[in-house]
């Protein structure tokens, strides 16, 4: 080339051009590195920077009650919450939110100062459910103020108060880890509320049904700039109890009226036929109103510090001694196991191997009937020291003890089957007979929920099965379409013959008919229990399992109250009577009327909740069995109350017994509840010399 | 070489037009770069058939003037300020210029002046840069660089320097010394910084050390551009392009539009202009007539290449922040003039050779322009 650049100059030049080339080609690489190989992550960073997804939460599924009764629905509300990280001005607009919402301004200064430094741009919320004058005054006060945002709502409402609250359980807003164990869960996001306990807890994600989303293009300063509705929030499913409110206030209001502070009580009431839960009463009970409005901390201190923890239910998230009700499993281990049968005879002579039955004279000569009518401990003492802890576990297991339930609540107790093991590895201590002794009579280690006892009891009243207990008949959409429907159906059968499981039945027909549980008898009626009084450290357990009616059982009630003092009998089985007496309408008979003109109450409304039971004829049906029965345990004495055409039984044996009293159940029952008809025991006398 | 010129004048515009698409797409004021478009066009032809030895005459004085202009633009009440930075001259009605631009083609004219001191034919035996004149180069180069750099306006004075070094590096100066200067200016770079400059170092090395400041320009620049995917998202279509989450996405980060709306086949075809528009510039280099003319298109290709390469290789990730234009593309007036002159001095240089194609060059005294077209000469 003979002109242009030198050869040094053209080097020079060709040196340039391929350090620029190679700065293009770099270029080209790095824009297909991004474009084309990371073009996905970028993408959703971009999505995520202009678009804000907001999620509208749907409508939470209500709680109706097996008669259609609404018990806890929701009602709107409005709220006042701060992305902290957004507000200007800090001092200024902490003094005017507390001069809205009324609310201490340091208390706002600390809530807001520990946000900022965790998480200053999530969402806190300052106050749940405004009042209407909070809603006011923050409308006019905090319109302008960024970062502050007043937002309809709703929150939940309880029909029925305090009613049957640790069923429902309790709301509050979503927790930090429970934010996190959900993540990648669409319809769990911050300053959400979400079901803590109970049912709300174990049907959350039913209950809350599909949060709506909207997507909101957003520009950088986070103004919409464009909507589009991607999902329209679809309401949570509406849960139909087997909760009869009617029973389950009932309960409680009996509850309330026996149990002292700070001990408190249970009352179950189950269908043997299904496992239908028909009322699950506690007490002492929460009031679930605050938590759903936002409970604050001095309030929820209150709760957790309160000697009498209302917070957890006694019907089944706490355990105790089952006392005698225990002797059901002991008696069907004993059958089963053939140590006796139906028709054995025992003698209890007071005590046996050093441990005192609580007739401290014994009762003499009793058959198996009559040792559960009458609760003879030394019969099952015996029982329990030959059947030894591997076979009395056997029948706990298969009765359900020792393990939870199943029923829809999250934090069931499973109670406690105490084994060798159980005792060397917490006691550090061997399993002596004395430990299978007081086993038996449901005292020791043993520990069982009333829920637990409720499904023992059935699976005695309906011949070995034992059902799941459930609460939730049925789910239906908003709009009332079924979604679903409980269909039960036995876990298990008990290896239990239906002629022994027949054979406590009468056992425990005995105990109401002319036993421990006498104050549970509903002329009319005939019930059939087993009472339990637990020795503690202090004032006695009582319990009361039963079921009616005797011969076709359709309702099982277990009551159990805390530290009650008294037995059984007096204590807790005059709870069960007043509830079947609600349940199959039958009156208390006035002083001064014969005890056999109960009368169904012939309110319209109910009766046609429930067709299948007829208030006449049930009782007449009832009460015209029970002379056969009674003949089957061979009682040796009858005789009529009043114009009752029921006839009373009473083993010789027993007025043994009765004498040597204060004894388990029948001198408190009897007083207190006015029976007309009971006889035998000198007590009972002097109930029924009351009657003209 | 005509087809050159014209390939040269082709891709200019292809360019440009590309830039105003993606301005139009984010800023309803494009029409106004247009104008400013139209102007540069007829800048750049006009000056292709003006003889570029002639602009040996006026580079004293345009140098003077953008110094001045620099000098001014430090004045309270005459410059404008912009974030912080004095970068601005007001022009009354016709509405501001910056200096800084102006002072790239001021220099570009200076330094091949003041490199080629007589104009040479180019097979006369090269005379090396001496010590003297390498030292007299930097002068030359050091007012405006330092004028620049304490506006502050680092990207413009780096352009400057990169002017200097390339046509230095041309001309013959010894790669020893120009080496030595950019270890010795590496060597002082710490210590000039400013703290936001030495920020951006680091939020470059490190962009999530402070991913709502400094780093936050350069993260969402990088999303923008990688959530435009190989097609793009379409014109007035990106999300983050069109509701302001880049900041300056007209001007020094205006690829981002590119990407996202355009996406990968758009950055390609903007970098194949580019790729075209330099080696044509190269190729004119090469067959430039005398020293001058070469020198003068080794200036322009170096401030286009420089600003591409520092401007793009920013939004990638791949070099620290600092503000320089996209030639043809960002929003700017000065800017794009500039550009446009560039390349009409270089078409100049191209029609001169071609002019002379199968002759062979003419030895000239001392600033004679005899072997110019007579009908081009004034005096």
């Amino acid at each position: 080339m003979e002109r242009g650049l030198s050869l040094s100059g053209r080097f020079r030049l060709a040196f340039m051009e391929a350090t620029v080339g190679l700065g293009l080609v770099a270029l080209a690489w790095r824009f297909q590195q991004l474009q084309r190989v990371q073009y996905d992550e970028h993408l959703r960073n971009a999505r995520l920077n202009t678009i804000a997804v907001e999620r509208s939460t749907a409508a939470r599924g209500r709680f109706y009650d097996a008669r259609g009764h609404l018990l806890v629905s929701n009602t709107p509300s409005y709220q006042v919450w701060v992305r902290p990280g957004e507000i200007e001005k800090l001092p200024d607009a902490e003094k005017l939110m507390a001069r809205a919402l009324e609310i201490p301004r340091e208390e706002i200064d600390k809530k807001i100062q520990k946000a900022l430094k965790k998480a200053p741009l999530e969402p806190l919320v300052l106050a749940r459910v405004l009042t209407q004058h909070q809603l006011a005054r923050s409308l006019s006060m905090l319109r302008d103020l960024k970062g502050v945002y007043v937002e309809a709502s709703s929150h939940r409402r309880y029909h029925y108060d305090k009613s049957a609250a640790g069923v429902f359980g309790y709301m509050g807003e979503i927790s930090e880890e429970e934010l996190a164990r959900r993540r990648g869960h669409s319809e769990y996001t911050a300053r959400d509320m979400i079901g803590k306990t109970g049912l709300e807890n174990f049907y959350d994600s039913t209950l809350r049904g599909t949060k709506g989303i909207e997507n909101h293009a957003v520009d950088a300063l986070g103004r919409s700039v464009n909507v589009t509705e991607e999902q329209a929030p679809v309401a949570g499913l509406d849960l139909h109890l087997t909760i009869d409110i009617e029973l389950q206030l009932l309960a409680e209001k009996l509850l309330k009226e026996a149990i002292t502070y700070p001990n408190g009580g249970a009352v179950v009431v189950m269908d043997p036929r299904t496992g239908r839960v028909k009322a699950l009463a506690s007490a002492p009970n929460f009031d679930p109103r605050p938590f759903a409005r936002g409970i604050g901390v001095k309030e929820y201190e209150a709760l957790m510090k309160d000697k009498s923890v209302p917070l957890l239910s006694r019907a089944f998230e706490t355990s105790f001694s089952p006392g005698s009700t225990f002797k059901l499993v002991t008696s069907s281990a004993g059958l089963a196991e053939k140590l006796c049968t139906g028709d054995s005879h025992f003698y209890c002579g007071g005590s046996y191997e050093g441990h005192n039955c609580f007739v401290r004279s014994g009762h003499g000569n009793i058959n198996f009937e009559q040792s559960l009518a009458l609760s003879c401990d030394v019969v099952y003492y015996r029982m329990a020291d030959q059947l030894g802890i591997d076979r009395l576990r056997k029948y706990c297991k298969a009765y359900g003890l020792g393990s939870a339930t199943g029923i829809e609540l999250p934090s069931e107790d499973t109670g406690l089957v105490p084994s060798p093991r159980y005792k060397k590895k917490y006691w550090h201590d061997q399993w002596y007979s004395g430990d299978n002794i007081n086993m038996g009579v449901g005292q020791g280690f043993l520990l069982v929920t009333p829920l637990q006892m409720a499904v023992v009891t059935s699976a005695v009243a309906n011949g070995g099965s034992v059902y799941k207990p459930y609460l939730v008949e049925k789910m239906m959409s908003q709009s009332g379409s079924l979604k679903w429907k409980n269909r039960p159906v036995p876990v298990r059968h008990l290896p239990v013959k239906p002629q022994m499981l027949a054979a406590i039945r009468r056992g425990m027909k005995g105990t109401v008919k002319y036993g421990t549980g006498a104050a549970a008898q509903i002329p009319g009626l005939e019930i059939a229990g087993k009472t339990g009084t637990v020795e503690t450290n202090g004032q006695n357990h009582t319990w009361f399992v039963s079921f009616a009616p005797a011969d076709k059982p359709e309702l099982v009630v277990v009551v159990f109250l805390e530290k009650s003092g008294g037995f059984g009998g007096g204590k807790a089985a005059p709870i069960a009577k007043q509830i079947y007496m609600k349940y199959f309408h039958i009156e208390e008979p006035k002083p001064g009327e014969p005890s056999g003109a109960s009368s169904p109450r012939g309110s319209a409304a109910l009766a046609a909740g429930r067709a299948g039971v007829s208030g006449s004829s049930r009782p007449a049906q009832a009460s015209g069995s029970s002379p056969a029965r009674s003949g089957d345990a061979g009682s040796n004495q009858t005789r009529r109350a009043g114009s009752s055409n029921s006839s009373k039984a009473r083993p010789a044996g027993a007025s043994n017994s009765s004498q040597a009293r204060p004894a388990e159940g029948l001198p408190a029952g009897a007083s207190g509840s006015a029976q007309p008809h009971l006889s035998g025991t000198s007590s009972s006398q002097s109930a029924a010399a009351k009657k003209p | 070489m005509s087809w050159g010129r014209w390939a040269l004048y082709s891709c200019a515009l292809g360019l440009m037009a590309l830039g105003l698409i993606a301005l139009h797409s984010v800023r309803p004021d494009a029409l106004r770069q247009g104008a400013y478009g139209v102007l540069g066009v007829v800048l750049m032809i006009g000056l292709t058939f003006v003889h570029y030895v002639r602009l040996r005459k006026i580079a004293l004085w345009l140098y003077v003037a953008s110094v001045g202009a620099l000098g001014l633009v430090m004045l309270p009440g005459i410059g404008q300020a912009s974030r912080g930075a004095q970068r601005w001259l007001s022009l009354g009605p016709l509405g501001t210029f910056q200096p800084s631009e102006m002072a790239k083609l001021a220099l570009i004219l200076m330094l091949a002046v003041y490199l080629s001191p007589r104009v040479s034919a180019l097979d006369e035996e090269e005379p090396r840069v001496s010590g003297k004149r390498f030292l007299g180069s930097m002068v030359l180069v050091g007012i405006p660089f330092v004028l620049t750099a304490i506006q502050p306006d680092l990207g413009s004075a780096l352009v400057l320097g990169a002017i200097w070094f390339c046509m230095l590096f041309l001309a013959g100066a010894s790669p020893l010394y120009l080496g030595g200067l950019i270890v010795s200016g590496l060597g002082v770079l710490p210590y000039v910084l400013h703290g936001y400059q030495r920020n951006r170092l680091l939020v470059f090395l490190d962009p999530s050390l402070d991913p709502r400041g400094l780093g936050y320009n350069l993260l969402q620049a990088r999303t923008a551009i990688g959530s435009g995917g190989i097609y793009g998202e379409g014109l007035g279509s990106g999300g983050m392009s069109q509701h302001g989450f880049v900041p300056e996405n007209s001007t020094d980060f205006i690829i981002t539009v590119i990407g996202e709306e355009l996406g990968l086949i758009g950055c390609l075809g903007l970098l194949a202009l580019y790729a075209i528009l330099l080696g044509l510039l190269a190729r004119i280099c090469r067959h430039a007539t005398d020293r001058f003319g070469t020198l003068l298109v080794i200036g322009t290709t170096a401030m286009l290449s420089f600003q591409i390469l520092v401007n793009l290789g920013m939004n990638l990730g791949m070099m620290p922040a600092v503000g320089i234009p996209l030639p043809f593309i960002s929003y700017g007036g000065s800017s794009l003039l500039v550009s446009f002159a560039g390349l009409g001095i270089a078409a100049s240089v191209a029609r001169v050779a071609r002019g002379r194609e199968g002759t062979t060059p003419i030895p000239l005294d001392n600033s004679d322009w005899e072997w110019v077209t007579r009908s081009q000469l004034q005096d």
